[in-house]
């Protein structure tokens, strides 16, 4: 029983992973109708940016022991803050231009961004990995057999945060009505007095900052960074996204978390080697039965 | 002869990558004994022509992105160094030809297929196992000597390939001595064994299952983690919850990998010792597991306690690259492009009109024929291209005070 327990916590925490990366996706097709496949890179680099932040932090002064809190509220707000960056400097010089071209386009430049990306950090490390500074008490919490770590209750709790903070920006911002609106209609939008770019631009931005931050705290959880790192939970969260409906944002935060608990279960009912298995066959089904997937709306009009 | 040279030109004519090859190849046809076309099938035979004023070209298949750089770009630098100290070889500049191959078998076969159409003479490679398992087909059909410094499983050398050589340990070797030291010198019976699906440590992990129970050793459970992933979380619960619990997790596989997995090993309380193989034998897998590498064991091939000629390329490899410390895999890369280097050197003669000539069946046998007292000990090749052991044993270290110390 304890065993289950540790696993649906595992699998919480991957989930919870999946669930913010997933929402970058989710956002950005929702405006755009375009994967950015280069999210799962914006993560990488906010992992990359908390490192960088943390031992800056270590070496140059004791505010590591002294105030553990505020240096790594700096070290996700500096991940968000680099991940933002990118992520405006991608739309501009790799999605915008090619905004009309057929939607094959875009994909592909994102491909390549992600691409130039992950060769750029590879270069920058020498593909060698860098390892955390400890932040986080290594001690955990333990309820007998289980074990919970301070970073993974955070890693939890944030998530959650996250989610909350960006369902309340989306339905109760004049920014998040925006959003809405372009999803719903761009042409209309722009017709309504809205700044398309401008609102395209906020939602990359949102969905960045998500990425980042989920990158250094993920960055603590696993305390390692290394160029790779964004690839696997970007095609996780994406799986996450089509799984619970792409263009939702409960959506995304369901297919998060049922991804990251399925896989981590099926390591228990089939061993660890089956468990993408899994986890793609359960993408199958859905998508059998429920197409537009979970909380996705169906498309009707557009199909 | 009309007959034999048509053969010849059939024999070469998949072989060979470019018209004006197949052409040489042919018009030598008559002096090329039909013999050994014969014997060797479809793939045997063939010449190289260098060009005066060309250079000879030798491929380097290894991994130059993705997570497993970290071993690549030093078997690619120390390949480097090695062609670079050789400098000429009968008057021809050497130059290397580096391919990214991915650690992966689509990713080795790109690389033979780039390899083969730059004409290179041989190749270094491919880095990983599964890769040079998948590529091997490419370089026999042009019969060209390839000669890998890492890839290590035992199915590399099952191919029956003629051409194929390494200077790295078949896993038979290590994987069965791993066992041994396991059971004997650090009395462990009881062991769960994780490895990350690749053809190496897949295969290292079945040799060591095997050698464990036959030796009486129990092999609690078998893992798996996914290449590129940083969470092991649920594979470290099973590990955690075994009944009884293991004392000892033995890993196949690479640096990344391993270094995250000790650390959540040791972050959820496993308190089993923890065993490594030559995927991770590098300071770097220490670094990266931050501490949590301390006690954990290391086994590589055998080793030679005589380290006079590894010293020497040593001293080389640090200085050129201004690195701490000489890379896994380095040694046994500098040994494999000499072994490339001193055949070529034994079998290429200058032709009347100045230009290059290799037979590449005389290539091949010159690499066989190898007698090497290298940096990674003394290499002689058996029927299939492994090692013969010669008075070595497996090298094992422990991490202590954050450093690989050898203890055998």
């Amino acid at each position: 029983m304890q065993e289950w327990i540790q696993l649906l916590i595992d699998g919480v925490t991957i989930g919870g992973v999946y669930a913010v990366i997933a929402l970058g996706y989710t956002l950005v097709y929702g405006v755009l109708r375009m994967i950015n496949f280069a999210h799962g890179e914006l993560f990488m680099m906010g992992a990359f940016t908390g490192y960088y932040t943390l031992t800056g932090f270590e070496n140059h002064s004791n505010l590591n022991d002294s105030v553990p809190v505020l240096t790594i509220a700096i070290a996700i707000a500096m991940g968000m803050v680099v991940a933002v960056t990118l992520a405006l400097v991608m739309e501009r010089i790799a999605y915008r231009p090619l905004r009309r071209a057929p939607r094959l386009a875009p994909l592909i430049s994102a491909i390549g961004v992600s691409i130039f990306l992950r060769n750029v950090m590879l270069r920058v490390t020498h593909a060698q990995g860098r390892v955390y500074p400890r932040v986080f008490p290594r001690t955990a919490v333990e309820l007998g057999e289980i074990r919970l770590l301070y970073v993974q209750i955070f890693l939890v709790v944030l998530s959650v945060v996250f989610l909350a903070l960006l369902y309340l920006f989306i339905q109760r911002t004049k920014a998040g009505v925006a959003i809405r609106a372009v999803a719903e209609d761009r042409d209309t939008a722009a017709l309504m007095g809205i700044n398309v770019d401008r609102t395209i631009m906020t939602t990359f931005a949102a969905g960045a900052a998500l990425a980042g931050a989920a990158g250094v705290v993920y960055g603590m959880f696993v305390t390692t960074a290394t160029s790779g790192m964004g690839f696997i939970p970007g095609i996780k969260a994406f799986t996450a996204a089509v799984l619970g409906g792409i263009g939702s944002v409960p959506g995304a935060m369901a297919g998060g978390y049922f991804l990251g608990i399925s896989e981590s279960l099926s390591t228990k009912f089939f061993g660890a080697e089956y468990k993408d298995v899994v986890a793609f066959v359960l993408l199958v089904l859905v998508l059998i039965f429920r197409p537009w997937g979970i909380f996705g709306k169906r498309e009707d009009k557009r199909a | 002869m009309v007959a034999i040279v048509a053969t010849m030109a059939l024999a070469c004519g998949g072989g060979t990558s470019s018209k004006d090859k197949t052409a040489t190849a042919a018009a030598k046809g008559g002096k090329t004994p039909a013999a050994t076309a014969g014997t060797t099938a479809a793939t045997g035979g063939g010449t190289i022509t260098i060009k005066k004023g060309d250079k000879i070209k030798i491929g380097i298949s290894t991994t130059l992105s993705t997570d497993n750089a970290q071993l690549g770009i030093p078997i690619r630098d120390a390949a480097l160094l090695t062609i670079k100290q050789k400098g000429q070889i009968k008057g021809f500049d050497v130059e290397g030809d580096p391919q990214d191959d991915l650690c992966s078998g689509p990713g080795s076969v790109t690389a033979a297929q780039k390899l083969v159409a730059d004409k290179v003479v041989a190749v270094l490679g491919a880095m990983c196992s599964g890769g040079t398992v998948a590529a091997l087909d490419t370089y026999s059909k042009e019969n060209m000597l390839v000669v890998s410094s890492s890839s290590t499983a035992v199915s590399v050398t099952q191919q029956g390939k003629k051409n194929f050589f390494r200077t790295a340990w078949n896993d038979a070797t290590q994987g069965g001595e791993m066992a041994k030291y396991a059971l004997t010198k650090l009395n462990k019976k009881n062991a769960a064994l994780v490895n990350d699906q690749s053809v190496y440590g897949k295969g290292l992990m079945d040799v060591f299952k095997k050698s464990f129970a036959d030796g009486g050793g129990k092999v609690a459970d078998e893992e798996v983690v996914t290449v590129g992933e940083k969470d092991f979380g649920p594979v470290v619960t099973k590990i955690k919850n075994l009944s009884p619990a293991p004392d000892l997790v033995v890993f196949g596989g690479f640096i990344a990998e391993g270094a995250v997995l000790v650390r959540q090993l040791k972050e959820a309380g496993v308190t089993a010792t923890f065993m490594g193989a030559d995927g991770v034998a590098d300071q770097k897998f220490v670094d990266q597991a931050g501490g949590a590498a301390e006690g954990a064991y290391v086994s590589r091939g055998p080793t030679p306690l005589d380290t006079t000629v590894y010293d020497k390329f040593a001293a080389l490899y640090k200085a050129a690259y201004n690195r701490q410390q000489v890379d896994q895999f380095a040694d046994y890369t500098y040994d494999a492009v000499n072994i490339i280097l001193s055949a070529i050197e034994q079998v290429a003669t200058v032709d009347a009109s100045g230009n290059l000539v290799i037979d590449k069946d005389k290539l091949i046998a010159a690499a066989r024929a190898t007698k090497l007292d290298g940096a990674a000990g003394h290499i002689e090749f058996n029927a299939v291209g492994d090692r013969t052991v010669v008075g070595v044993v497996n090298r094992i270290d422990q991490v202590t005070n954050g450093k690989l110390t050898r203890l055998q």
